[in-house]
């Protein structure tokens, strides 16, 4: 296979660490020793957890709570595609003040929906190839081997290129470097359920169609207002990218998938860049801002992309 | 031509195809005629997320059941409010909250207040049916143009559209023409441009344009052309955006690429922009600012006019107003 791309690789300054527990204690005692580690080398620390998670880490903390930054994961990371731009956000904004900063980041929890899971999954293996050169930062990723099953540990393993675990670490043997981060990039989605709303489009006069269609959808599904919009909105720029990149013309589809109404939007194009809608869009470019925003006004977002064409599914809970 | 303002065609898609700013009668010979009308709009309105309502005399019971009929998404859209049937229930004329509304300017403000509800509930705009042979009986025909005139101003500053349905049977030989005194239909001004469902009329003083339907990818090289233009003069820009329901990204770039190059002391002015620019400029533009964009939110109070976008975490702050 040739390409004339730079194929992706691992960011030289991200250290991306897996850490196992079981137990609250476990936690604690993978994670404050190595913040407090960070706080006496004057290092910036961001903690992104669920609530829950960030009120044990506060209270082990003690005092020095109040150095930490705290985000909360679930509202953060809800769509796993906007944990990245949280982390390079941070690192953009202590380039050049610090040398290192430190983070913990705990994208995966047991009551995740497996489309969740999937995506989060995506994440973890996309952060080993988002950093530009800068501070360097040393991220840890609890993982709670008691709740999550087998599987999602194994898949941790691979996605780490260093596992901590009861006070050590050491390299993962399963780490493959930034090949599964393509490869789960380019997975195949799967077709729509035969079930589905369709409507091809073609060309710009498309769009119109769509976003009733949408719409439609939306008010029959009970979306407020507000919600609907912004789904009008997501899907409008979903197609009119299908349309100026994608080869002009694409599919949509629509379907309920438990309580979720869930939009596709399929085309023949391809993106070649792994980190799309991930990247703060440039302030000067007049293109390169339908997928951020699309990630930033979603709930979850699947986007996949490959040489046999683009996929991008936005999942809206819906009122059973 | 977008602009419907006579009825006597057949089919119903001249209405379908209404955008908010438009103001369109219908005559319908049958009672057949008239529900499928009346559907069909509203239900393209009910698509496309807006606050839909139709005004008339029945109890909305009654309403209900002829309009709806079997069709379940009507009736649940009933339910959440999103489709309002307002009805006075007598021969008096009375506004969505009861109240006796028996004077033209009465129903005017009553229509005000159904659309600042709308932007309130979070709709993109209001879509009225008004059932025309009952808000305007008993007014003298000499008063019909001016109440239906007083309509399009109403709509034109508002995120609004309306249709309003005349029975052919209560009117009077010489109604037509005064109909079509009432409502738009007029050839467009010369400049605008007009194409699947947005509208660019140019304004001046200050120079700017008039925004009316959806602007998206379709539209996008005559609104740059339109932006072009417009750098050219000098002063303020103003967007009158009172009646535009869809922005998407590439135009509200364009506006602020437009905006970036300006010469110091100039800037482009949004006037009302629907819901989705701000969301935009707040997830797109966060941290980035932009001094020479001023969104205004209000015309009438021109002491709280101009908010310039800082874009402190998607929050704009207080800035200069528009020029008296």
């Amino acid at each position: 296979m040739t390409t004339s791309l730079a194929e992706p690789t691992c960011s030289s300054t991200l250290l991306h660490e897996a850490m196992f527990y079981s137990d609250p204690s476990e936690f604690v005692a993978g994670t404050v020793p190595f913040i407090r580690e960070g706080l006496v080398a004057g290092e910036p620390a961001l903690v992104a957890l669920m609530p829950h998670k960030i009120e044990l880490l506060r209270e082990a903390l003690g005092s020095d709570a109040s150095e930490v930054t705290f985000v909360d994961m679930v509202g953060l990371g809800g769509n796993p595609a906007c944990i990245i731009p949280a982390w390079r956000a941070f690192c953009a904004a202590n380039d050049g003040r610090y040398a290192r900063l430190r983070g913990i980041g705990e994208p995966i929890w047991a009551a995740r929906s497996p489309v969740e899971i999937l995506e989060a999954q995506l994440h973890e293996q996309l952060l080993n190839v988002a950093f530009a050169p800068g501070p360097e930062l040393l991220l840890r990723c609890p993982y709670d081997t008691a709740n999550l099953p087998e599987d999602l540990i194994a898949e941790a393993r691979r996605s780490h290129p260093v596992l901590a675990a009861g006070g050590t670490a050491r390299h993962s043997a399963d780490f493959d470097g930034a090949r599964p981060a393509v490869a789960a990039f380019n997975a195949d989605l799967g077709e729509p359920p035969a079930n589905a709303h369709r409507l091809e489009f073609r060309g710009e006069s498309g769009l119109a169609a769509v976003r009733q269609m949408v719409g439609a959808h939306a008010v029959q599904a009970g979306l407020d207002p507000h919600r609907a919009a912004d789904l009008r909105l997501a899907v409008n720029e979903l197609v009119a990218n299908s349309v100026a990149y994608g080869g002009g013309s694409g599919s949509l589809a629509v379907w309920r998938e438990a309580r979720r109404l869930v939009v596709e939007v399929r085309d023949g194009g391809w993106i070649p860049d792994v980190l799309a809608g991930r990247r703060e869009p440039s302030p000067d470019s007049l293109t390169g801002r339908g997928l951020w925003l699309v990630n930033q006004i979603c709930e979850l977002v699947q986007l996949r992309s490959s040489r046999n064409g683009t996929v991008v599914r936005v999942h809206t809970t819906v009122a059973a | 031509v977008e602009k419907s303002g006579n009825s006597h065609g057949t089919g119903t898609s001249a209405f379908t195809h209404m955008i908010p700013g438009d103001h369109a009668y219908a005559v319908y010979r049958t009672a057949t005629e008239r529900r499928t009308t009346l559907h069909d709009f509203l239900k393209a309105g009910i698509d496309a997320g807006q606050r839909v309502a139709y005004l008339s005399g029945e109890l909305p019971d009654e309403s209900e059941e002829w309009l709806c009929g079997d069709d379940a998404v009507m009736h649940r859209c009933v339910g959440s409010g999103q489709l309002l049937l307002v009805g006075a229930g007598g021969p008096v004329h009375r506004g969505p909250s009861g109240e006796p509304c028996v004077d033209p300017g009465r129903t005017l403000q009553c229509l005000q207040l159904m659309a600042d509800d709308a932007m309130t509930d979070g709709y993109p705009a209001l879509r009225l049916a008004a059932d025309g042979t009952y808000l305007t009986q008993g007014l003298d025909p000499a008063r019909v143009v001016p109440f239906e005139r007083g309509f399009t101003s109403l709509i034109e500053a508002n995120r609004m559209l309306a249709l309003c349905l005349y029975a052919d049977v209560a009117l009077p030989a010489a109604i037509p023409g005064i109909l079509a005194a009432g409502h738009h239909g007029a050839p467009a001004r010369a400049g605008t441009y007009s194409a699947a469902g947005l509208r660019i009329t140019p304004t001046s003083s200050p120079p700017g344009i008039r925004l009316a339907g959806e602007l998206d990818r379709t539209h996008l090289p005559a609104f740059v052309e339109a932006l072009a233009e417009l750098a050219q003069s000098s002063g303020t820009i103003l967007l009158d955006m009172r009646s535009l329901t869809f922005i998407d990204v590439a135009a509200v770039t364009a506006i602020a690429d437009t905006a970036k190059k300006l010469d110091e002391g100039r800037q482009v002015v949004l006037d009302s922009p629907p819901s989705m620019a701000g969301r935009i400029l707040a997830k797109c533009w966060q941290g980035i600012p932009l001094p020479r964009l001023a969104i205004a939110a209000d015309r009438s109070r021109p002491g709280l006019l101009g908010t310039t976008w800082t874009a402190a975490m998607g929050v704009a702050s207080l800035g200069t107003g528009l020029p008296a």
